[in-house]
């Protein structure tokens, strides 16, 4: 800021709004990106570090940031290996549960019949606790990657599913007319016009599973496994390795984001046309 | 496919239609909305021509059992009177009927008309007279609940795919390039997407289209978007085009352009377009005949014929006889709309 501004009578004001402009633009784009969150972690893990230290409290009840992420990096050969087999267990979980569940999305939408005979079993595998089935699972099919896959994949069709089907449902009945008017059949509509509009919807059911599939695979090594950072945090509480625990959470924490980031970008990139229309409507709302 | 049959009785003369398409035997019939169906040029089969083995239908507390095949086999015989060479879409006597809270209401009725190969066909009228329906109808969307539908000439009950039928809103997929939007029509029909890419790339000039081609959907303006429904309905090359108030969303200088720009492509495509609309000037304009209807039911009010020479000009929006036309049908629409009042 100049000087001579600073001496003008506050009447004058309005004078200096042109060059401000500028920055209060570079401000909002700042505040609109990830500052402001990591503001908050940051003061937030200052907060945590000072009441650690100055009221003394002992590693394993409350580790304090520095000592956990000291952790991280002393000890990241062991989380990489745990890490790994947790990540292949949501990824094959999902994979299955993404395999599935839009068949059974498809199949559902294209027929009644089909849909009055699944869509309740598919609630219904919800109502069931998945802390009661994964120890059966682990009766059933025993110790191994299996189980946990079940339990990922279990956890993880529902919302693909239900999702799927709103979406397979939600197709414009004119365009559908459109369609029959170019005379299609009905499985050229369902490929040209069903499909393609239940895809944002398909992604945004997606999103939600694999943020659900990462507990899913946490849960079902708790109950019983010998790898895996849910095997991990399970062995070090008893152990009082309090930090080890944190730092598997950071670490699973991260693996879900990253996840989640993934599927968000694969959205962009399998249905670009949506990003954009959605862009340009909010554009045309702020005019 | 429908029937007409004659019974005779102590009383007199009775006709009936019967739609008989799938159906193997006969067990109801509905009176025939028509008192006669020699107005159609169809002659009534008599009913004991049907059952050639008895010699006479077999009643029965008012239902009758009718031997199918051979009333088909009538029918095929009689078809060269059912052929009408120069009309290729006519609407005769259609009617349709549906169902608000409970109660039935007419949509339309016994609506009559046609459009000749390479003519302009506008039907106007207010909103509710069920010119949509019509379209749906003709499209093969909806069927009648009564009367008969003839595309060049022949009955036509299965006719979706038949027609291009373009509808008020653009239905342009918004997960298609306007490239990809626009071969629609032809990919569904089984021509391959390269084949249909370069017939459309040839037109996409005349249609403004040019440098869009691989732009989504809501990149383009209202009529760049109009003109790409446009052009995905005339590509597949249908005989027929029933166009649903294709430029209601345009602004007036938008229109006056497009207006011009339509008829140059009519004059070179030599089809048969049928607009519906509610803007008497677009109607008198573009048409060469026209329909006025009523409200609620629909039923054709008035035939104009259109004698303004072609090429049409926009000059001639003020020119003495266009104005006497849209005085002429501007009174028609009042008065219907007086009578509805």
């Amino acid at each position: 800021m100049r000087t001579p501004d600073r001496a003008t009578p506050v009447a004058e004001q309005p004078a200096m709004a042109p060059p401000a402009a500028p920055y209060t633009g570079r401000l909002r784009r700042l505040t609109g990106s990830w500052v402001p969150a990591a503001l908050i972690v940051l003061m937030l893990l200052g907060v945590w570090e000072g009441y650690v230290r100055l009221w003394a409290v002992p590693k394993w009840l409350l580790p304090a940031p520095s000592l956990i992420a000291m952790t991280l990096v002393v000890s990241w050969e062991l989380l990489l290996d745990h890490t790994l087999v947790t990540l292949l267990e949501v990824v094959v979980g999902f994979g299955l549960s993404l395999l599935g569940g839009v068949a059974l999305a498809c199949g559902i939408a294209a027929s009644r019949t089909l849909e009055r005979a699944l869509y309740p079993f598919v609630i219904a595998s919800q109502m069931v606790p998945i802390i009661v089935i994964a120890p059966l699972l682990l009766i059933w099919v025993g110790y191994g990657l299996t189980p946990k896959v079940i339990v990922v994949a279990l956890t993880a069709f529902f919302p693909i599913v239900v999702n799927m089907v709103d979406g397979l449902k939600s197709v414009d009945p004119d365009a559908v007319n459109l369609l029959r008017t170019m005379g299609a059949r009905r499985w050229q509509i369902f490929v040209k016009v069903q499909v393609p509009t239940s895809l944002p919807f398909l992604f945004s059911g997606l999103r939600v599973a694999m943020a659900v599939s990462v507990i899913g695979a946490v849960i079902g090594e708790w109950m019983g496994s010998s790898q895996g950072l849910g095997y991990l945090m399970i062995r070090s509480k008893p152990q009082f390795l309090t930090e080890r625990v944190f730092a598997a959470i950071v670490v699973l924490s991260a693996m879900g984001v990253a996840l989640f980031v993934l599927v968000g970008v694969i959205e962009k990139l399998a249905i670009p046309w949506w990003h954009n229309e959605q862009r340009q409507r909010s554009l045309s709302q702020e005019e | 496919m429908r029937l007409w049959i004659s019974t005779e009785n102590l009383r007199g003369v009775y006709y009936y239609s019967v739609n008989i398409n799938g159906v193997r035997s006969l067990r109801s019939w509905e009176k025939a909305s028509h008192p006669n169906p020699l107005s159609e040029g169809r002659a009534p089969v008599k009913l004991g021509a049907l059952c050639p083995r008895s010699g006479r239908g077999r009643e029965k507390n008012g239902s009758i059992k009718i031997n199918v095949r051979s009333a088909v086999k009538r029918v095929a015989a009689d078809a060269p009177a059912e052929v009408l060479e120069d009309a290729k879409v006519r609407v005769a006597g259609v009617s349709k009927y549906m169902l608000q809270h409970g109660q039935q209401f007419a949509v339309l009725q016994d609506v009559d008309l046609y459009a000749n190969a390479g003519e302009f066909v506008s039907l106007i009228g207010p909103s509710g007279c069920g010119k949509s329906t019509l379209l749906n109808i003709i499209a093969g969307l909806d069927q009648p609940s009564s009367g008969t539908l003839y595309l060049n000439g022949r009955c036509a009950e299965q006719r979706l795919g038949t027609v291009g039928y373009m509808q008020q809103k653009d239905l342009l997929l918004p997960w298609r390039s306007v490239l990809d939007n626009v071969i629609l029509g032809l990919e569904l029909r089984g021509v391959s997407r390269r084949f249909a890419r370069t017939r459309a790339l040839a037109l996409m000039e005349q249609f403004g289209l040019k440098g869009f081609e691989t732009a989504y959907p809501y990149t383009l303006s209202g009529g760049m978007r109009q003109r790409a429904a446009f052009l995905r309905t005339i590509l597949p090359e249908q005989e027929v085009f029933l166009l649903d108030e294709p430029f209601g969303a345009l602004d007036a200088l938008n229109r006056a352009q497009i207006h011009e720009w339509l008829l140059g492509l009519w004059e070179t495509l030599h089809k048969t377009i049928v607009l519906v609309t509610h803007d008497v000037d677009e109607a008198i304009f573009l048409s060469d005949r026209l329909y006025v209807m009523t409200a609620r039911p629909g039923r054709v009010q008035l035939v104009q014929v259109i004698d303004l020479p072609r090429p049409r000009r926009l000059e001639m929006v003020t020119s003495a006889h266009f104005v006497a036309l849209k005085a002429r049908l501007l009174a028609a629409l009042r008065q219907e709309r007086a009578a509805d009042l």
